[in-house]
């Protein structure tokens, strides 16, 4: 009993197996879905046994939504057909960080319709990483982990290339259509990336014919990435992501959006010394979000009063990262950060016959961050490592304008700035017990600070619930103590992962009733404040099976479960049920693929209506199909095709992190080319 | 050498006068509303806050001065406003002027209940040293949706005037608040009534909503309850007042109106 305790302590963490298996070519193209995998990659590649995940993740023309949908851990919040929020393990907002290549960022909406998902595009990208446990490669202080979107990194050739794509593809349901291209130039000192993309959409159909009226959506975004080498093993690189979707629609909620928009840059300096393996990158960077929500479009009955709710998010920041061999089997990385975040949202109301009524949503709070974070690794020998991470962040919080202090001061008396100290720390045990097989097990303590909505929200108006809610300046940070512990096995066929975690939280942040406050938004049900309630639990499970009986067959299940509990054994909100994606997928001949998924979500009852507002959902199914097909005219030219159907039968259907039960797009064909050259 | 250094020094010291001096905030400026000379040959000045006084809790400045220009700071002054109505007079209530040795200026304050119009016209007479020097004041309706002081009837039998002292400058938060509370004795004399508890309530009238955190105007001297507004956004506001004596409920709801 003993000896397992130590065995289960000392074991690779599943993502390092799960990496060793990326780089495995006799089970190159089917791990991304099959397995529970913490990094995507997202860039195209001319090699046909790439194909098949590039199925999976759309080329580069599926949202970026869609494709962090795909991770087994992963669910979305949807509030429409555009700007979906990742739930991680269930955890999302505050609970997990979002990053774009280490950069910190925040939506500018109050009503959580611009996750920083939704201002990048897979064409920006070269992968996404996703890890579940605070501590693990992060750039910031988190319960659950977070999402990392690894900018697109163009490579220093011996000769001088020029490389490009072009794409195009198209959905029948909403008439969705999106163009794409990109274009790459290197050379021995030099390197140069640029692409583009446009979408649309007009309102999707569900199940069975009925349309869902405001899921309509149209963006670009663009995308420059600069690098110039300054010495041997040394380059600066400067990137430039804009972003602007316009004209999008939020069926779930009581407004649109007009506009939104994101600026962001980067300027890094990079520096690598192959002989000690060190790598060490530094980057100073900005990024400015502009938001604005818009109720024009809806009908008048809908509208009780028309109004202006425009938001802004400014952030600006810096790190430096060093990786180093320390010696033998010994790897060290520190990194030093820091940022600053302001945010400004308002509303103005127009009455009939009455003055314009304004008020600030968030009355101008801003953050200021610096935070070192460490990670160490020992191989103990040839079976056995060891991973200890962790991240100490200091947090000030405050109002940076008079007007928005005034405001407030009709809320909170006295100092409502804050400054808190954060800790997150990880071990991390890895062991091969036999080549096929490896444990791994993981104790995190994990702490996030209050979002800014969360301390200073002024009347923020959640559909869920239908309360206007008030921040809460005396939050004290969330604490958890994680549990994660995974067993892999495989042979040259058979693949089965398995994964149990679980997050004892404390002082876990929630709404709760504010007695004798009247409300802001009219018809709301309520007032509710955040605060602390002592504890809350969220536990679950990931089982992941893949089979390939030959090379060109292989089927693939995902199961994940999660289940959260509140102090008072009260359902908490927004988690998701028992989920199941199975998947066959076939090659045929050369360079075709097909494939067949269902995707089911069981029932979920474990809601807490009078609480949270939450009603059960029921079970779906979707059966999806899809084929591929690669066509080289060149070995250095591929005009890759693909097309299917998502939703075959055409269900009705909702799942339960689908604010207001808004229903999910019913049958759906697509098509989809890129020409690589 | 020195001297270069002297001059150094004291340019340096002139300079930094000099900012002070910019830095100095003006006094908050104050309109002349009328002019005239007593028969001892006194000039005396009205001024006001504002360009015109209108409905609503009034402060009325008084200077005076000799004919050599030279302020007198020891008369005795009063206020006596008066309506002049085609079938009646009424006067309405005032705060007796003291001097402001800061500002130069008598200070006191009128209520005026109703504009000056084809309703009648007011009178505002200031009897300087016992000698009455009446003026013709125009009093301007306030903009539609405000009503900055009312007459409410009690239940016990009384008429009271309720008016807003503060907030003159509404912001958006926690302003200070301040009624004044008058009795009608009869036509001509409103003294200041002390002895009631009064309940605020905030609303948003185009909502239905209101705020929370408001403290009730308490009784502080003169007739003035001095309590805290909590408003939580610009718009059209609607003050609910309920004015008790004891347990007993006299005025259920005086409510004024303001938007900023
Ligand atoms: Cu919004």
């Amino acid at each position: 009993m003993r000896n397992y305790i130590v065995v289960a302590c000392g074991i690779i963490a599943a993502c390092q197996s799960a990496f060793a298996q990326k780089t495995d070519s006799s089970v190159n193209y089917n791990v991304y879905k099959s397995l529970l995998l913490r990094e995507v990659y997202i860039q195209p590649g001319k090699s046909v046994s790439q194909s098949n995940e590039e199925l999976q993740t759309g080329g580069l023309q599926a949202l970026s939504d869609q494709i962090l949908e795909r991770n087994p851990g992963i669910n979305m919040i949807r509030r429409g057909n555009f700007a979906m929020e990742p739930s991680i393990r269930s955890l999302s907002g505050g609970r997990i960080t979002m990053t774009i290549d280490g950069m910190r960022i925040f939506g500018a909406c109050t009503d959580r319709m611009d996750p920083v998902s939704s201002y990048i595009e897979p064409t920006n990208l070269e992968s996404i990483l996703v890890s579940f446990s605070p501590g693990e490669d992060l750039h910031g202080t988190s319960i659950g982990g977070g999402v990392d979107f690894k900018l697109k990194e163009p490579k220093f050739t011996e000769g001088s290339q020029l490389n490009g794509m072009v794409g195009s593809g198209f959905e029948s349901n909403g008439n969705a259509g999106q163009l794409l291209a990109g274009i790459e130039y290197s050379s021995a000192d030099f390197a140069f990336h640029a692409d583009g993309i446009y979408r649309r959409s007009s309102n999707y159909h569900a199940g069975r014919g009925t349309e869902v009226f405001f899921s309509q959506y149209q963006k670009w975004n663009g995308n420059i990435s600069v690098k110039a080498k300054t010495g041997l093993n040394s380059y600066i690189k400067a990137d430039y992501v804009q972003d602007e979707g316009r004209d999008i629609g939020y069926p779930a909620l009581t407004m649109d959006v007009g506009f939104a928009k994101a600026k962001i840059a980067a300027l890094s300096y990079m520096q690598k010394d192959p002989e000690t393996h060190t790598m060490w990158e530094t980057k100073v960077y900005y990024n400015f979000i502009d938001h604005a929500m818009d109720d024009t479009r809806r009908p008048v009955e809908q509208v009780a009063m028309h109004m202006d709710m425009p938001g802004t998010s400014r952030t600006f920041g810096a790190f430096s990262s060093i990786s180093f061999k320390l010696r033998e089997h010994h790897y060290f990385k520190f990194q030093l950060d820091g940022f600053s975040n302001k945010l400004s949202a308002e509303m103005t109301m127009y009455p009939e016959n009455a003055a314009p009524m304004f008020m600030y949503t968030l009355p101008d709070p801003a953050r200021t961050s610096i935070g070192f974070d460490f990670s160490d690794k020992v191989f103990l020998n040839s079976r056995a490592s060891i991973k200890i991470g962790g991240r100490l962040e200091y947090l000030h919080d405050f109002l940076f304008t008079q007007a928005g202090k005034d405001q407030v001061s009709g809320l909170y008396n006295g100092d409502i700035s804050r400054q808190r100290w954060m800790k997150n720390l990880s071990i991390q045990g890895s062991f091969h017990v036999s080549p096929r097989f490896d444990l791994s097990a993981q104790v995190a303590a994990g702490a996030r600070a209050p979002t800014l909505q969360e301390e200073y929200s002024f009347y923020i108006y959640d559909r869920l619930d239908g309360h206007d809610y008030i921040g809460n300046p005396q939050l004290k940070q969330e604490k958890s103590i994680n549990l994660d512990l995974n067993a892999n096995f495989h042979t040259k066929e058979f693949k089965a992962e398995t994964n149990v975690f679980s997050y004892f939280l404390r002082d876990y942040i929630t709404g709760s009733i504010l007695p004798g406050y009247s409300t802001m938004t009219i018809g709301a049900n309520g007032v509710k404040q955040f605060i602390n309630i002592s504890s809350a639990r969220l536990y679950g499970a990931a089982l992941a099976l893949s089979w390939s009986p030959f090379p060109a067959f292989n089927i693939t299940s995902t199961n994940t479960y999660t289940r959260g509990t509140d102090h008072r054994a009260n359902a908490l909100l927004l988690i998701a049920p028992l989920k199941s994606v199975n998947t066959v997928s076939f090659q045929a001949g050369r360079g075709t693929i097909f494939h067949v998924e269902s995707v089911s979500n069981a029932r979920q009852n474990r809601v807490n209506t009078e609480l949270y507002g939450e009603t059960p959902t029921k079970g779906s199914t979707i059966l999806n199909f899809g084929a591929s097909r690669n066509l080289l005219f060149t070995p250095a030219k591929v005009l890759k095709l693909s097309g299917g159907v998502t939703n075959l039968m055409d269900s009705q259907y909702s799942q339960h992190l689908d604010i207001m039960k808004v229903l999910r797009p019913g049958r759906n064909f697509f098509v989809r080319m890129t020409l690589l050259f | 050498m020195k001297k270069i250094l002297l001059l150094i020094i004291s340019a340096t010291i002139l300079l930094g006068s000099c900012k002070k001096d910019h830095k100095a905030e003006p006094e908050p400026v104050k309109i002349k509303i009328a002019e005239k000379t007593t028969s001892g040959g006194l000039r005396i000045a009205l001024w006001a806050d504002k360009s015109e006084f209108t409905v609503a809790y009034n402060k009325v400045y008084v200077s005076l001065a000799k004919p050599d220009g030279s302020e007198v700071n020891d008369a005795s002054l009063t206020y006596h406003p008066l309506m002049n109505m085609i079938s009646m007079q009424h006067s309405s209530p005032v705060e007796q002027p003291v001097y402001i040795s800061t500002e130069h200026l008598y200070g006191g304050a009128v209520v005026f209940s109703m504009p000056s119009g084809e309703m009648g016209s007011w009178q505002l007479t200031v009897n300087v040293n016992n000698e009455p020097v009446v003026f013709d004041v125009a009093v301007a309706p306030l903009p539609s949706g405000t009503k900055y002081t009312g007459t409410f009837v009690g239940t016990d039998g009384n008429s009271y005037t309720v008016s807003l002292v503060e907030p003159v400058l509404p912001k958006i938060g926690i302003n200070d608040i301040d009624v004044l509370v008058n009795r009608r004795a009869d036509m001509m004399n409103f003294p200041a009534d002390e002895g009631f508890i009064i309940e605020l309530n905030p609303e948003m009238p185009s909502m239905g909503h209101g705020s929370p955190n408001n403290v009730n105007p308490a009784h502080k001297s003169n007739g003035h309850y001095k309590g805290k507004v909590n408003f939580t956004m610009t718009g059209d506001w609607r003050l609910h007042l309920k004015l008790k004596k004891g347990e007993t409920v006299v005025v259920e709801d005086a409510a004024l109106d303001l938007f900023f």
